[in-house]
């Protein structure tokens, strides 16, 4: 008799695995074992034949084990078909596999090194960073920070909260009033000047709120943060219906 | 001319194998006996592409420039006894008696050990045959014994016989949900840690993303390995198409690492390919360059599940096959970057790189894959792929907070300092991928 490929399945594990009619229960249990990571002595196996239905057969049970008996049985004595599921059940009400559940330790410390160990390391980009002097490592980093913020502001009229602006990007562009001018630590440590603008219509991001700290009030979706350098101050009313209608 | 070997490694490594190679004979017009097709003179792709995956024995068969390892016989022989037996000399499959039992350590140290005289043996063969070697491929799993444990220790030993030749990987990677085995993460972060100095360039493949893009795609109500696997095989297919395929726009193999990886460590692409659709739908879908395109940056064309819209690219190789004019991909590539979900890293240079490969994508009969006259696969190194790392190092801790199943490690001989060792070293990839990330310029649109 050939190999049937089957699934195997236990509350940690699922994979597709290919068995031989001609293995006894007990070589059998010794694989599973290391793939479940149960101890044979614990392992119930179920076999659900059909993969639409939850009707399941018991095929060895963990409270009559006997290595001895299982021995001398053969898997073929189990009419095992391709592509049947066994599930592996772990009767050890000890066991340390119900600690391996993954979604619900959430006390679990992720291990990561500190900034000094890291350092430590030669062979990081961090390293990489520093020999080549990039990014922050690089001399003209700094001005060339300053430079992008301090930017290429093309405003006649500095903005200010209640004036009337728009703000074009690739997608278009978009009219109402500003809110709120100021820095904002949140965003980028208060590095640069943002501008909250209340949108006329619902193409904003937010209403008026950066990560629960609330800078101004408006209806959900009109509200936005933009740089205020791209704000464009001016004389520009909501879009009017006519307006709508030339687009298209 | 400029060979490639593949090495299949390990019961995921062998049986992707299988599907690629079926894919590539289709493609050449290769028989499953090795000679060409009926009314083929030469094999399909120009001598130049085509031998660097087949050599050519003097009766006018062609064998593929391969070789299966596994510790254990089922797979191998499978092949040996399977629809592609006469393909492969018999040398070329190497199969031990005693598997690896998901172990690492096993695959690594004790069984593996036994082995790898013989199949480095086999390798110095293969490459005498070539002229002009350009390097390795391998294809194994992260999570399993063999893979894992042979798989790196193979790539560990061709860095110190064969120095500089490139070495390529395609790897299977965990699924986030449900792990193969109890110790895959155990497996996962080990081999890691070993070939993150000795592999050029990983391509990940994680086999839940592969599994629901079956279901979610191509309606497979329960897809097996073979449904997965020969889904992957198309996307291999892709990556290799430029090197086995004369074409206007060729890619060798060390142009991978260097338009991908600016940094040794950071090898690790994303890799997303369009169309996925089944022959059903196949009339419905629209199939445009800017369409399969855009289709590369939906999470559910992805290989490995993570979201780039958190990431900062630092490269893209989008690689098209088929029916596909250069205008087209400009215009595509024009679009690309215009879009505010692409942020690149902008303290080193970053770039898109195309390849066009004008044999389309070649179904194979019974697949549920729909025929297409053009398809693409995007390779970007992105930051967001670092997900998977934390995803897979969380589970380690859990694990190795409690000591689970270590013993099964130290008692084939591996020392614990071990664990902790690889466990840093993935720190240091997370921290990598961190550093990456940072020191960006601010961004003139920015919106929140």
């Amino acid at each position: 008799m050939s190999d049937i490929n089957v699934y195997i399945t236990s509350d940690l594990t699922s994979s597709e695995r290919r068995i031989s009619p001609q293995w006894d229960l007990q070589y059998f249990k010794g694989k599973l074992e290391l793939i479940t990571g149960i101890a044979p002595s614990n392992q119930t196996i179920k076999i659900f034949r059909d993969p639409m239905s939850n009707d399941y057969s018991i095929i060895s049970s963990a409270k009559n084990y006997s290595e001895d008996r299982d021995r001398i049985v053969h898997l073929a004595e189990f009419d095992i078909r391709p592509y049947a599921r066994l599930h592996i059940e772990d009767e050890d009400s000890q066991s340390q596999l119900k600690q391996l559940d993954f979604d619900k330790d959430d006390n679990l410390e992720h291990f990561t090194l500190t900034e000094e160990e890291y350092a430590k390391r030669n062979d990081t980009v961090l390293a990489w960073k520093k020999r080549q002097k990039l990014g922050r490592f690089d001399p003209n980093y700094e001005l060339e920070r300053k430079k992008m913020l301090e930017g290429s502001s093309q405003q006649s009229l500095a903005p200010e909260v209640g004036n009337r602006c728009r703000v074009i990007n690739i997608e278009g562009e978009r009219r109402g009033t500003i809110r709120y001018i100021g820095r904002i630590k949140e965003l980028d440590d208060g590095e640069d000047v943002w501008a909250g603008i209340e949108f006329d219509e619902p193409v904003g991001k937010n209403d008026g709120k950066i990560s629960d700290i609330r800078l101004f009030q408006c209806r959900a979706k009109h509200g936005s943060f933009v740089r205020s350098k791209r704000v464009e101050v001016g004389d520009f009313p909501p879009f009017s219906i006519e307006d709508e209608l030339d687009e298209i | 001319m400029r060979e490639v070997i593949s090495i299949n490694v390990g019961q995921a490594g062998c049986q992707i194998g299988n599907a690629c190679w079926e894919l590539y004979s289709q493609e050449h017009g290769i028989r499953p006996d090795g000679y060409l097709q009926d009314g083929l003179d030469r094999p399909k792709g120009g001598e130049e592409g085509f031998s660097t995956f087949f050599s050519e024995t003097g009766s006018g068969k062609y064998v593929p420039r391969a070789l299966y390892v596994d510790l254990e016989p089922n797979v191998i022989d499978e092949v040996r006894t399977g629809m592609y037996k006469d393909l492969f000399h018999p040398e070329q499959l190497i199969a031990g008696k005693e598997d690896a039992a998901n172990n690492y350590a096993r695959g690594h140290y004790t069984v593996g050990r036994e082995i790898l005289d013989d199949v480095l043996d086999r390798i110095r063969r293969m490459s005498d045959q070539c002229d002009g070697l350009q390097g390795f491929l391998f294809t194994h799993s992260l999570g399993g014994g063999t893979g894992s444990g042979l798989g790196s220790l193979l790539l560990e030993q061709l860095s110190i016989d064969y120095g500089k030749k490139s070495k390529l990987e395609f790897a299977v990677y965990p699924a986030p949900q449900v792990s193969t085995s109890v110790v895959e993460p155990y497996n996962t972060v080990l081999t890691t840690h070993t070939t993150l100095e000795h592999a050029d360039c990983t391509f990940m493949v994680d086999n839940e993303a592969i599994y629901d893009m079956c279901r979610r795609n191509l309606d497979i109500a329960r897809p097996s390995f073979n449904s997965l696997n020969s889904l992957i095989a198309q996307v291999v297919s892709s990556v290799t198409a430029s090197l086995r395929f004369d074409g206007s726009l060729n890619v060798d193999l060390n142009e991978f690492q260097t338009n991908l990886v600016p940094y040794p460590r950071i090898h690790f692409p994303l890799v997303s390919y369009a169309p996925v659709f089944s022959k059903n739908r196949a009339n419905h879908e629209a199939n445009s360059v800017s369409e399969i395109t855009g289709s590369c940056f939906e999470p559910g064309n992805q290989m490995v599940k993570c979201d780039p819209r958190t990431g900062k690219y630092m490269a893209t190789c989008l690689l098209y096959r088929g029916d596909v004019v250069t205008r087209d991909v400009q215009n595509s590539v024009a679009h690309i970057k215009a879009k505010k979900t692409v942020q690149l890293v902008d303290w080193c240079p970053t770039g898109f790189k195309i390849g066009i490969c004008y044999q389309p994508p070649t179904s194979i009969p019974g697949s549920e894959l729909a025929s297409a006259n053009r398809a693409v696969c995007m390779l970007s190194n992105t930051t967001a792929i670092a997900e998977a790392w934390r995803r897979i190092d969380r589970k380690f801790d859990l694990m190795y907070s409690k000591r689970a199943f270590v013993h099964w490690y130290v008692g084939e001989g591996m020392e614990e300092g071990e664990f902790t060792e690889a466990r840093e070293d993935l720190a240091a990839l997370e921290r990598d991928y961190i550093e990456v990330g940072t020191d960006s310029y601010p961004e003139e649109e920015e919106e929140y």
